[in-house]
Parts: C-alpha cells; structure tokens; sequence
C-alpha cells in the first residue's frame, strides 16, 4: 500500500493520509481481510505523529472501511463503497485544483458550473 | 580439491595405524554406539570429499552467474572439507586404539572445529573465487514522480500457509517427545517450528528510513538498508535458484549478494553503494521499486 502525503499543499496531513489509503482500497490494492500497517509504524514510516495517523484511521473506521481491533491491528473490513469513492474523487479534485493555483471561492465556482 | 586430497592422503598413510572397526556414532552419554569397519569408513568419506571437490570445481567453471557460483562452490567446498574434518578427528582420536568399543565422542569443542573449520574453508574459497562481485547490474528502473515536498510510504507484505503446517508438527512432535523425557530433542523442535513460523511471512517497507524487510508474525528478524547506502533498485521476477534458494540466502558482508526468497515470482532488488546486491520477493514490486528511486535520489541530492 502506498501513502502519499503532502505536507505543503495546505491540507490536513490525516485527510491526505485517509484520502490515500481510501484511493488504494478503491484501486483494489488492499482488498477486504488484509492487515494495514499500525498506527505506529505508519507514524514512523511517514515521519509523523501518531495521533495524525490515528485521525486518518478513524476517519476510515467512521466511513466503516476499516476495523481498528485492541486500538493495534487495523484491517480492512469493507470495500470502497460509492460515497467514499466520491469523497476520494472530490479530495483529488480539490488538490488538483488547488495544484494549478485555484483559490477555493474560485473551485467552488468552477463546481457550480458544472452542476 | 586439497581438502579431498587431505582426506585421501590421510585415508592412505593412516590406514595402517588404525583399527579395524571405527567407531562413527555416539549416543548422548558420549560413548560409541555404533561401528563401521575401517575400509568402509574411508571409502566414505573420501567418496564424500572427493564428490563434493569435484561439484565445486564443476561449479566454479562451468556456472555463469558469479553470485550463484560463489553461492554453490561454498556449498560444495563446505561438502568437501567436513568429510575431511571427521576423518582428522578419527585419526586424532582412534588411530593405536586396538579396540573401539568404548571410544568416546567428540567433546563440544571438537564438534565447533569439524564443523567450524570447513565454514571457515569454504567462506574463504567462495570469497576468493571472485564469487564477491555481483553480476554486472542494468541500473536503476524509474521513479514514482514524487514532488519536491511529498512524503511517501509503501508497505507490502506476502504469507505463505505451509510452515504453519510445518510449526504444528513440529510442536505435536515435540509434546510428545516432551513427555517421554527427551527434553534436548522436544527443545530443538520448538526452536524449529520458532524457525518454520519466521518464515510464515515477509514484510517489506520503504520510506524515509530505507528499504526495511522483516520476516514473520513478530517482524523478526529484521533487514534495514538506510537510502543512503542504496544505489538503486528496480523490479525483477525472481527465481530462488538463482539466489541459493529459499529464506535468507547469502550474505551482504561475505558475497556481497543476499536474498529474502518466499516465494518465486515478482521482487525488488537493490544495489548498495558498495556494490553488494540484495534482493526480496514482495508483491507489487514496481511501485515500491519505483518509490526507493526516487527517495534515494533525493537522499543524495541532499547529500551532495
């Protein structure tokens, strides 16, 4: 499983770190049943605190994606269903947009269009 | 070849001093248990040694890969040298004895030098057979295209089921053999299903830390190439034989080739700044080959 962060584009670190692991089990990277990395070991891998690693974890289990068991094993219980997909697809666009320099009333506009 | 020419050279001069039965099997009282008439017992071990001489001088030529060559001379060297290990002892030990009967085993420091010294041997065959180059490397494969300022993590792991079928006969044995009192067997057994169960699993990780590959439900033991001894790394399908097989095999330090093998199919593989090459079979290799070239280039940008 690859988790990409940012810590320059302006969003929080555990929507990044959610949005990340959402996207690799949307992509089927991580199926149902398969043990994530601890909290732990994700901070430390990422170089960040625990706490961030555990918001973006709850944040998954809320969604009802993933099982946090004895507060240590996380394991991914359910599929990406629609509106979490949609979640990751609106996150991406949101960084797309703020990548080339949108500002958010701008990005907001631009969705407004579309509707 | 000079330690099966030791052993014959032995095996002729010393043949006339020895007696007629060896003793060549000992109970765990130390006493012999077991005999073998003398010729039978040189023909063995010289066709030992000599066998083993002549697959390594077979491997040293004709195998093409340097790694796996230094990987099999080793082997046979080793093959070919404990043989000559034993009949030193014997001789050592047995030769003017007229009877064998109560011939004691080999002391614990004597058991550490017939096995120890054809290690040795053999570490230093295989080092010097130029076996300690790896094979010339393509280079690195392409990167993730991380940003300047991004963060990244990439963790796999890969699970086998079959040592656990290895781990609980193992322990079923060793409950048994607990019971009727051979505690030394009943203890080796549970240090081989601790061993079997090791290899259960591999966890592989990259990041900011290195490349960290850990075996088994506890994650030990545990392999760290920090990136800033790392070269470059790219995804390749690997075949146990050409890496000596299953498990950790080789060694960074002595051939400067290593591998984690699990299972065959797709790996990672990186070179370190030294030149030494490991590698490690993991699922998804291209993403978290691809994730290390990047993280080592900005490693050394930095340090540059």
């Amino acid at each position: 499983m690859l988790v990409r962060v940012d810590p320059t584009s302006g969003q929080p670190l555990f929507v990044q770190i959610a949005a990340s692991v959402r996207g690799s089990i949307g992509r089927g990277e991580v199926g149902v049943g398969d043990v994530l990395p601890t909290v732990r070991e994700l901070a430390a891998a990422l170089g960040v605190n625990m706490h961030t690693v555990r918001a973006a974890y709850s944040e998954l289990r809320d969604e009802g994606l993933v099982d946090m068991r004895r507060g240590r094993n996380v394991t991914v219980v359910a599929q990406v269903p629609g509106e979490a997909q949609l979640h990751e697809q609106i996150h991406s666009l949101v960084a797309a947009a703020r990548h080339v320099g949108k500002s958010d009333s701008e990005i907001l506009r631009l969705v407004q269009e579309a509707l | 070849m000079a330690s099966a020419l030791v052993t014959v050279l032995l095996g002729v001069l010393a043949r006339p001093s020895m007696p007629d039965s060896v003793a060549t099997h000992f109970g765990f009282d130390g006493v012999a248990n077991s005999w073998v008439p003398v010729n039978v017992f040189w023909w063995i071990v010289m066709t030992c040694s000599v066998t083993a001489a002549g697959l390594a001088l077979f491997s040293a030529w004709k195998l093409s890969t340097k790694a796996s060559r230094s990987m099999w001379l080793w082997l046979w060297t080793f093959f070919a040298s404990l043989p000559t290990g034993i009949a030193i002892w014997t001789v050592v030990t047995q030769a003017g004895l007229t009877s064998t009967q109560g011939a004691h085993g080999p002391s614990v420091v004597a058991i550490a030098l017939i096995v120890g010294v054809p290690l040795l041997v053999a570490a230093l065959v295989a080092a010097g057979s130029g076996g300690v180059l790896p094979d010339p490397h393509p280079g690195g494969g392409a990167g993730l295209g991380l940003g300047p300022h991004e963060i990244a993590s990439w963790t796999q792991q890969v699970r086998v089921r079959w040592p656990w079928l290895l781990v609980g006969a193992a322990l079923a044995v060793a409950v048994v053999a607990g019971v009727l009192g051979y505690w030394v067997p009943a203890a080796l057994l549970v240090c081989l299903s601790f061993v079997a169960m090791t290899t259960s699993r591999l966890r592989v990780s990259v990041d900011a830390r290195g490349l960290i590959t850990s075996w088994g439900p506890l994650g030990w033991p545990q392999l760290h190439v920090p990136l800033s001894e790392l070269a470059n790394a790219h995804a390749e399908v690997i075949r146990p034989r050409d890496w000596g097989g299953w498990g950790y095999r080789g060694s960074l330090r002595m051939f400067g080739k290593a591998a984690s093998v699990l299972r065959s199919g797709d790996g990672i593989v990186v070179q370190r700044t030294d030149g030494s090459v490991y590698a490690v079979t993991i699922d998804d290799a291209h993403t978290g080959a691809a994730l290390l070239n990047d993280l080592i280039a900005r490693t050394h940008a930095q340090a540059n």
